[in-house]
């Protein structure tokens, strides 16, 4: 059995990278992105293979996708995020997006 | 007869597909993807590569490239337009093509000489073989796996879009074992196998991938 270990604390230069000179927080958005659940997704199944031979037989199903994190200037225009979300960072014939708004 | 070749950053069968058409008879046309004009020219062919890097997606960054802009104004206006393998992947990212190509199902990259069978020979790339014609060409990619919904795919079987079907075994894991589809007029066609490749008996495996740029080129002058 493996011990899971806490995250690290952040960093100062982490924690002062979410803040602007003003000390005012960044908008932050996150879109995530994953292939629809009806196309096949062989990294997937090459990771759970992975995980089946390192023992951990209790992972029945992985999906990989991908993670942006977006800082904005001012503030988020959601119609425009979800665009770029729709458009530019997932292509809505094989992937499904998520938009998270942080800090705004 | 007057061929753009496009090269983006990472293209790398630009120079073959160019080398591809003079063979065929035609003057080519060097294109720049961050041109924002189009010249007169009478089609224009996307090459293969690794546009971007492949970053984000296959082809995603290519196809919004300002050249693409005037590219996909000009096929909705007619003109030809031919995307072999990474060019096939921008077609389907700009929106010319339906579906999309992603990763092989066996996760390698895969590279040999490939049998197609020729489905639609009615289209301005294709119009130089005969329908059901078998052809052999290479074929080299890790992200050629062809993809859509079954109720599109169902959809682009109906409308006879699928313009070559892999023969003697799938490279990668297409559904259908569909190697290149066309747009519904027929002037727009993608594949992911490479006709640019062979050409010349000494360099590739047939000449069959000649007819891709003579039917074109045909196309043009009788038109």
């Amino acid at each position: 059995v493996h011990a899971v270990s806490a995250a690290p604390a952040p960093t100062r230069l982490e924690t002062a990278r979410t803040w602007t000179g003003t000390l005012a927080p960044v908008p932050r958005v996150v879109v995530d992105v994953v292939l629809k659940p009806e196309i096949s997704d062989p990294q997937g199944q090459a990771v759970l293979g992975a995980l089946g031979r390192l023992g951990h037989t209790g992972v029945t199903g992985v999906r990989q996708g991908k993670h942006f994190v977006l800082d904005v200037e001012g503030t988020p225009d959601e119609a425009e995020l979800r665009g770029i979300a729709e458009t530019l960072l997932a292509n809505p014939v094989i992937e499904d997006v998520e938009l998270h708004l942080e800090g705004a | 007869v007057r061929i753009g070749v496009v090269t983006f950053p990472g293209s790398l069968d630009d120079v073959d597909a160019a080398r591809a058409v003079r063979l065929a008879g035609g003057e080519v046309v060097p294109l720049w993807h961050a041109d924002a004009e189009l010249p007169a020219v009478d089609a224009v062919v996307l090459p293969g590569g690794f546009s971007y890097g492949d970053y984000l997606r296959a082809g995603a960054i290519a196809a919004r490239q300002p050249l693409m802009r005037a590219v996909v104004d000009r096929a909705h206006a007619g003109m030809p337009v031919l995307g072999i393998c990474n060019g096939f992947q921008v077609l389907c990212e700009a929106g010319l093509l339906p579906g999309a190509l992603t990763r092989n199902s066996h996760l390698h990259f895969r590279n040999r000489d490939q049998a197609l069978q020729v489905e639609r020979a009615d289209t301005a790339w294709t119009s130089s073989y005969a329908p059901g014609q078998t052809i052999v060409v290479p074929v080299k990619n890790g992200e050629g796996r062809y993809v859509g919904s079954d109720a599109d795919l169902d959809r682009l079987e109906g409308e006879g879009r699928v313009v070559v079907r892999y023969a003697g075994g799938n490279p990668n894991g297409s559904s259908r074992d569909i190697a290149g589809v066309t747009s519904a007029d027929g002037r727009v066609v993608g594949l992911m196998p490479h006709p640019e490749h062979a050409v010349e008996e000494l360099t590739g495996p047939s000449v069959d991938g000649l007819g891709f740029f003579t039917s074109v080129l045909q196309g043009a002058l009788s038109a």
